[in-house]
């Protein structure tokens, strides 16, 4: 069977298994865990869903953990992409630390990526061209995006999907 | 630098294409071998010599010495291509006609078989990949970059294949090369074999399905 494997990385908070889980046909393997000084949740292994194509072809997503103590898993995970998606958190962009996620990635695959900018249903998100600015990029496509809603995750994976056939081609 | 000029053969005018360089690049690989060849002359004012890449072959292969004729002896030689033009060579006292005459031969054969891999080379990477595909090997080019260097195939080619095939693949694609550039012994070709992506495998149809799933979705 032919795993087609995509990455949803980003900083911490920035949404990826909210991502993954409005996606996903099955429910994600979560690693979340409690963080000690909140009652948030954050991920300390990886996500991971799957859409189904047919028998023989399925599209998995993997997530990354946030945590910049597992960032030991982005070599594991970055084997066999055909793309990533970077997130970023619109309310509150950690630009060095995405910065940092990207350099890594595309230094170390030549999949193609895009930027996804999360959370800009509320209302303190950054416009995109502002992140854009901020990330200093121009060649890349950046994204609005909201993780929860499904339609706005789809939209985000077809672009990304197109431009790997673009590079098959 | 290319020229033009006419020549007269058997009273008809024929016009040519001339370009120097090649013409100096053979004398140059004709003598390299030779034992006792002080220095070549080929002066910019010899404007008519032509190419002779061409004429080169035919006079040697046809024995046509009225089109080219090597004059001299005793240290100093004038190889006359079509009485228009001409190729000093200055030499020790034991190098002779023959010597020279037979140099210039093997700098024929090498300059064909330079033209032959140069003609194949703009098309080895379709040739490799049919070449896998044929064998039912799973394997892509990535890049090519080769190059002929003297007397050499150098340059890179850069392969993806599946893990644990790397060795045996390594080895079909030297017989391939082997067998497809020729002549070329010497060969420098750096093969590198990488491990095959998922991005390599896919298909084209496989990604039109996942794409038209997601859109369904």
């Amino acid at each position: 069977m032919m795993k087609a494997k995509i990455l949803v990385t980003g900083d911490f908070n920035a949404g990826k298994t909210t991502f993954i889980r409005s996606i996903s046909e099955i429910d994600p393997v979560y690693t979340d865990r409690k963080m000690f000084e909140s009652e948030e949740l954050t991920t300390v292994a990886m996500d991971f869903g799957r859409i189904t194509i047919d028998e023989d072809l399925a599209l998995y997503l993997f997530g990354t953990p946030g945590q910049e103590r597992f960032d030991f898993m982005w070599d594991i995970l970055k084997e066999d992409i055909i793309g990533f998606v970077l997130l970023v958190d619109s309310t509150g962009p950690k630009i060095q630390n995405t910065l940092k996620i990207l350099e890594f990635f595309s230094n170390n695959s030549d999949a193609p990526y895009v930027i996804a900018c999360t959370k800009q249903d509320q209302h303190n998100a950054l416009p995109i061209d502002i992140i854009r600015q901020q990330l200093n990029i121009d060649d890349t496509q950046v994204l609005s995006c909201v993780a929860t809603d499904r339609e706005s995750v789809k939209q985000v994976l077809l672009v990304l999907l197109r431009q790997v056939l673009e590079k098959m081609s | 630098m290319s020229l033009s000029y006419e020549s007269c053969d058997n009273g008809t005018i024929k016009s040519y294409h001339v370009e120097r360089e090649p013409m100096k690049e053979l004398v140059t690989i004709a003598f390299r071998h030779v034992r006792g060849i002080r220095q070549i002359h080929s002066p910019d004012n010899s404007s008519t010599i032509s190419n002779t890449a061409e004429s080169l072959r035919d006079m040697l292969y046809s024995n046509q010495m009225n089109l080219f004729s090597l004059e001299g002896k005793k240290g100093c030689f004038y190889l006359r291509v079509w009485n228009n033009g001409w190729i000093g060579v200055t030499t020790d006292i034991g190098v002779n006609e023959i010597l020279i005459k037979a140099a210039l031969e093997r700098a024929w054969r090498l300059l064909c078989k330079h033209d032959q891999l140069e003609q194949r080379l703009a098309y080895i990477q379709k040739d490799i990949e049919d070449y896998f595909s044929s064998r039912g090997v799973s394997a892509k080019v990535r890049d090519i970059n080769l190059f002929v260097k003297d007397t050499a195939l150098s340059g890179k080619i850069h392969i993806t294949a599946r893990e644990g095939r790397k060795e045996a693949i390594r080895e079909q694609l030297v017989q391939f090369i082997e067998k497809q550039l020729p002549h070329f012994i010497d060969n420098n070709v750096n093969i590198i074999i990488e491990k095959q992506s998922l991005l390599d495998r896919i298909t084209r149809d496989q990604l039109l399905k996942i794409i038209r799933r997601v859109e369904r979705l």
